[in-house]
């Protein structure tokens, strides 16, 4: 055989091009490479399985509306309202990913004490009682109180936290201020509860309440929406006033003088419903032309506004205050009040009228209820943060200056963020779509309402429901609080006691909406509400109303009185509900806050346009923002919505606090907000230079 | 061309042809056992009398249930109703321990195909075996293969198959949003 | 490549009222959600971010803001994204006149993110990454998308593609086009958002688009968008740009 040649190999590899093209060889490898750089190993796929939908309702604020929650092998995936719930639909974007909650990133599964950097490390439970405990039993050596912050009063575990603390020397039961601030002023006028019977209202007067954006149920607004007249009074372009009928740019901090200016006219054009003797001095001081460099409005703008509410009456006026700007001072509220009063609106119907309360459902003695602003400064040795968020903005530094050389401070949220990135131990409850829950009404409901919200997922093992804790504190302190059971038997018994009073209806859930049903026993009526039902009272008749509060004297002497000129700027801090409060949003909020330009981010502060001009200030750039609580960096954003000679900035949420796994350092409102003794933050005014 | 070089041109051709068609598939195709041994005639003969559909449902919303869990398996299996070292296997290592089978599955498709039963099933009344081959008649499982470089099952259906027949029928979806996400 | 008929033809359409809506992106959130769509990155901003849906806020006289959802307008006698693309990612499906974005097959060379004239096309600038254990809540019926390609509405077409099975589960007519809901459309608490077949001219929708105060985004460009706008309001009509005035006599849907 001949050594092969060059022709040879030439032609061998011919045939063999020719037999490998011939061959599955060259195109199975070709298509397999192609499917093969389709594979991410880093892209999760979720598992398939079968599809189920359970109505649940949202935790995440008060006004707890309806959801129906779809889960695929038995995980939530997507969240919608319920437009066709008989208490008001409708769900938010903080609704609409309740089912992320239980995965953020800042949830807590197990106890945890915190560092001086908010860094966790797991403790045991018992060794988080024992602390309590001993916090508890020096406060009552040392005459120190022990303070239970509930920003969602009116629960059965508001009741167990009111028990145990009437159990301690000195305990304080407190809840802060919200939106049904005005409400309160007068009911204790009433002396009962009041709602606002908005099916019938023609005209509601907001002194910068974010009715039409998060207030009360938004399903309700929403349903009443064509039907109301709606003017807002605020210090900035809010969503709602974007919305309203009418808006009137007033300046910050004038709620309470331009309320008595209206009532000054409707009592001296004889549009008053109510002879009012005991405002007439008080009114005098207030006339719309004193009123008009107070609040930036003319004269003549007040006097037609309170002309319309006369007209276009029955009309409601609230104040309340917004969830990142905090509550209007209590005067302000007061003045509001009596601008209800004046109007006739207390008591009839499209007013305020008469609310029921829930029946008792036990007989131990109760702590009574103290507004936050009541606790002596330096006094708390021990401090309880309640779960459940009132989807408002609390400042530390609120809370933070009640407490006494050593506190200690206990939160009960599963939420690493808010006032519980400050606490000293968290014990975490379950959180969203993982334990029973109540649904009360918001504070605007003109009839009482109950419905309980049932877990649609199994908890986490190490999560504690906060009767649990309740009851091992107790027993750690050596107490003598009955323990009643776990949390779903007293939601139960609750229940009980609802049915056993034979109030109102039963509105049972079917497959083809609600209908009335009258359950057989009160085994029947838990059961239908744990199924999605609820409870509705009967209406109550209209009360007659006493005299409430005047505004204090030294109020309406700092209302009158001139206002140097000032060189800073008075700061409006604004959140939408459940963006400020002590739960976190679901990172996918970035879509809303980072994403799109539809809500301002808090890392800018705007300024009317001719604001910065006057100040040398460009827009887009990095400013230096300094308050008298504190500084941080914003970007400057020109916004000629925004009147001119303030500064308006977000309160939450952070965007890159979505991000990241631990909370990020404060931005934002509630970092520069000085807040008051009376726990209001309006006030506070910051200097604005370039970076 | 002379005699010599066609011969190398065969010679080459032959080897490639023997390569591409025998040596590559034995290296590109791994085979992998089924966890355990299941006899489908035991289980669709007259003394159990199980239809396709009695262990791989379609579930009233039209979703294809898939491999039934061992749940379903333990309704019968919860205890050794027979004498083989499979079952036994079946009941100690996942019955009783509560383990799903890992089973290999033959015509598991990427992520972004979705195939509805109910639409061939019900809605065009095809037979399982049309696609799936006759299973329901061995009475051991087809031998699994997986591609190494795709990591597919070997012989897996492919669109032209899907896309042809949904041509030729006039019925199903022709864009790619149809199937695709 | 054009699709030949197959035996059910629909042309699902959205009528968006833009005087009921509210500016809540409960529909923004809604979609991101059941689309898993990831959140932003770090460094995301308006122009990289990626919302299918996302609102755009009009301003008005007095400080009036109105509200205007925008997403992919499903166009129809003309679709430039699908015209252009080298790679066929994007088709229009003539069985449901859905627009359909394919991002397993695209290459991501945003060809067809210049030629949208609305904008509503989304680029994964970055992969996607979900904090804590939030890819638990995954939908399954819609495939993760890596970095490099580009995404957009589709109309929830696994909705459409569930209702199809549930439609071939229960027996019913394949000719039948079925109904579902999209998810913004669920979600959206003002009831803002419309959604149905435009060829039925019983639907709601069909009715609402070819009222006098309907109107479509960038008429004169002839995409034939199945996305129809309505208001009331003369302001909001001039804010959004091009709208015509309205007529009697509405031109064909």
């Amino acid at each position: 055989m001949t050594p092969l040649t060059r022709r040879d190999v030439l032609f061998g590899l011919g045939g063999g091009i020719a037999g490998t093209l011939l061959s599955p060889l060259p195109w199975t490898v070709l298509d397999d490479v192609a499917i093969w750089t389709q594979h991410r190993r880093a892209l999760p796929i979720p598992r398939d399985g079968e599809t189920s939908v359970r109505p649940v309702a949202c935790t995440s604020c008060p006004a707890g509306c309806s959801l129906r929650v779809r889960s695929v092998a038995g995980r939530p995936v997507f969240v919608s309202g319920e437009a066709s719930h008989p208490l008001g639909g409708g769900a938010c974007p903080f609704g609409l990913t309740l089912h992320h909650l239980a995965h953020h990133p800042l949830r807590l599964t197990t106890p945890v004490r915190l560092d001086a950097h908010g860094t966790p490390t797991r403790v045991a439970l018992g060794a988080a009682v024992a602390a309590a405990a001993g916090a508890l039993r020096a406060a009552s050596r040392s005459g120190r109180a022990v303070l239970v912050l509930d920003q969602r009063p009116g629960r059965a575990v508001s009741r167990a936290f009111r028990e145990l603390l009437a159990a301690v020397p000195y305990g304080l039961y407190a809840t802060p201020d919200g939106e049904g601030a005005t409400l309160q002023v007068l009911s204790g006028a009433a002396g009962g509860p009041l709602g606002i019977d908005l099916e019938h209202t023609r005209t509601l007067l907001s002194f910068g309440a974010p009715v039409l954006e998060g207030w009360g149920r938004p399903g309700r607004m929403l349903a009443l929406r064509d039907r109301l007249r709606i003017v807002q009074l605020d210090a900035w372009r809010s969503p709602t006033a974007g919305l309203a009928d009418e808006w009137l740019a007033i300046r910050p901090g004038s709620e309470g003088p331009l309320a008595l200016a209206l009532a000054n006219v409707l009592v001296g054009e004889g549009l008053a419903r109510t002879p009012a003797a005991e405002l007439r001095d008080l009114l005098a001081s207030f006339p719309p032309e004193r009123v008009e460099p107070l609040a930036g409005l003319p004269a003549s703008a007040i006097e037609t506004l309170a002309r319309s509410l006369a007209a276009q009456g029955p009309t409601v006026a609230i104040g309340g205050g917004d969830p990142g700007g905090g509550p209007l001072p209590l005067d302000a509220e007061r003045a509001i009040a009596w601008l209800d009063v004046v109007l006739g609106s207390v008591g009839r119907a499209g007013g305020l009228v008469a609310r029921g309360s829930l029946p008792d459902d036990g007989t131990a003695p109760l702590a009574p209820e103290t507004s936050l602003a009541e606790v002596p400064d330096g006094d708390v040795r021990l401090l309880v943060i309640a779960a459940g968020d009132s989807g408002r903005a609390l400042p530390w530094s609120a809370l933070g200056r009640k407490l006494a050389p050593q506190a200690l401070v206990v939160s009960l949220s599963p939420f690493r963020c808010g006032l519980t990135a400050r606490a000293d131990l968290v014990v975490p409850s379950p959180a969203p779509l993982e334990g029973h829950e109540e649904i009360l009404p918001t504070a605007d409901a003109c009839v009482m309402s109950y419905a309980v919200t049932a877990p649609l997922l199994p908890p986490c093992a190490e999560s504690v429901e906060p009767t649990r804790f309740l009851a091992e504190l107790a027993r750690a302190a050596g107490l003598g609080v009955p323990s009643d059971g776990t949390h779903a038997e007293r939601l139960q018994r609750r229940a009980a006691a609802i049915f056993a009073s034979h109030r109102g209806r039963v509105l049972v859930r079917g497959d083809e909406g609600f209908r009335e049903e009258a359950p057989a026993d009160a085994g029947a009526f838990w059961q239908a509400l744990l199924e999605g039902g609820c409870w509705v009272d009967d209406s109550r008749a209209a009360r007659a109303v006493a005299a409430p509060a005047l505004p204090s004297p030294a109020a309406v002497a700092g209302w009158l009185r001139a206002e140097p000129a000032r060189s800073d700027l008075p700061l409006v801090s604004f959140a939408a509900r459940g963006a400020a409060g002590g739960t976190p949003p679901s990172p996918i909020l970035t879509k809303l806050y980072q994403e799109t330009a539809l809500r301002p981010s808090v890392a800018t502060i705007a300024l009317h346009p001719q604001t910065a001009r006057e100040r040398g200030l460009v827009d887009g750039r990095e400013m230096r923002v300094v308050s008298a609580a504190g500084r941080l960096d914003a970007r400057l954003r020109c916004d000629p919505t925004l009147p001119p000679g303030r500064a308006a900035m977000a309160a939450g949420p952070d965007p890159a606090a979505l991000h990241e796994q631990d909370a990020a350092p404060a931005r934002g409102a509630l970092a520069l907000g000085v807040v008051e003794p009376d726990l209001t933050w309006r006030g506070t005014r910051v200097a604005i230079t370039e970076a | 061309m002379n005699r010599r070089s066609l011969a190398a041109f065969a010679t080459g051709l032959a080897g490639a042809l023997a390569a591409g068609w025998l040596a590559f598939p034995r290296w590109l195709y791994v085979s992998a056992d089924q966890p355990l041994p299941f006899n489908h005639r035991l289980h669709t003969s007259d003394a159990t009398g199980f239809a396709c559909t009695d262990c791989h449902a379609i579930r009233a919303d039209g979703e294809f249930a898939g491999i039934p869990s061992m749940a379903t398996c333990a309704t019968c299996h919860a205890e050794p109703v027979g004498t083989t070292a499979g079952e036994k296997r079946l009941v100690e290592e996942f019955v009783r321990p509560g383990r799903e089978i890992p089973w290999r599955v033959y015509s598991r498709q990427p992520d972004n195909v979705r195939f509805p039963h109910a639409a061939h099933v019900q809605g065009a009344q095809l037979a399982c075996e049309s696609c799936h081959g006759a299973h329901g008649t061995r009475e051991t499982l087809v031998a699994f293969q997986e591609d190494r470089l795709s990591g597919y099952a070997r012989g897996l259906i492919t669109m032209d198959r899907c896309e042809s027949c949904h041509r030729e029928t006039g019925r199903g979806p022709l864009a790619c949003i149809g199937c695709h996400r | 490549m054009k699709s030949p008929e197959s035996n059910v033809r629909a042309r699902y359409g959205m009528v968006v009222d833009l005087d009921r809506c509210n500016g809540c992106g409960a529909c923004v959130v809604a979609c991101a959600v059941e689309n898993n769509v990831p959140p932003a990155n770090g460094r995301a901003t308006e122009r990289t971010g990626i919302s299918w849906l996302n609102v755009q806020r009009l301003e008005g006289a007095g400080g009036r803001a109105a509200f205007l959802p925008m997403m992919c307008q499903q166009c129809d006698t003309r679709t430039p994204c699908a015209s252009v693309c080298p790679q066929n990612a994007v088709e229009l499906d003539r069985s449901s006149g859905i627009v359909g974005q394919v991002p397993v097959r695209c290459l991501g060379c945003r060809y067809c993110m210049v030629a949208c004239p609305y904008h509503a096309r989304y680029f994964n600038w970055w992969d996607p990454q979900w904090p804590g254990t939030i890819a638990e809540t995954l939908n399954p019926a819609v495939s993760t998308r890596t970095r490099g390609v580009v995404e957009k509405c589709n109309f929830c077409i696994q909705r459409l593609q569930a209702a199809r099975t549930r439609h071939a589960a229960t027996g019913g007519d394949p000719a039948v086009a079925p109904d579902y809901t999209p998810a913004c459309v669920e979600a959206c608490p003002a009831g803002a958002l419309v959604f149905g077949d435009l060829g039925d001219p019983q639907s709601e929708v069909s009715q609402l688009a070819q009222s006098p105060e309907s109107f479509r985004l960038l008429e004169r460009l002839g995409t034939g968008a199945k996305v129809h706008y309505r208001t009331r309001r003369p302001w909001v009509r001039q804010a959004v740009a091009d709208a015509p005035a309205p007529t009697d006599g509405r031109t064909h849907v």
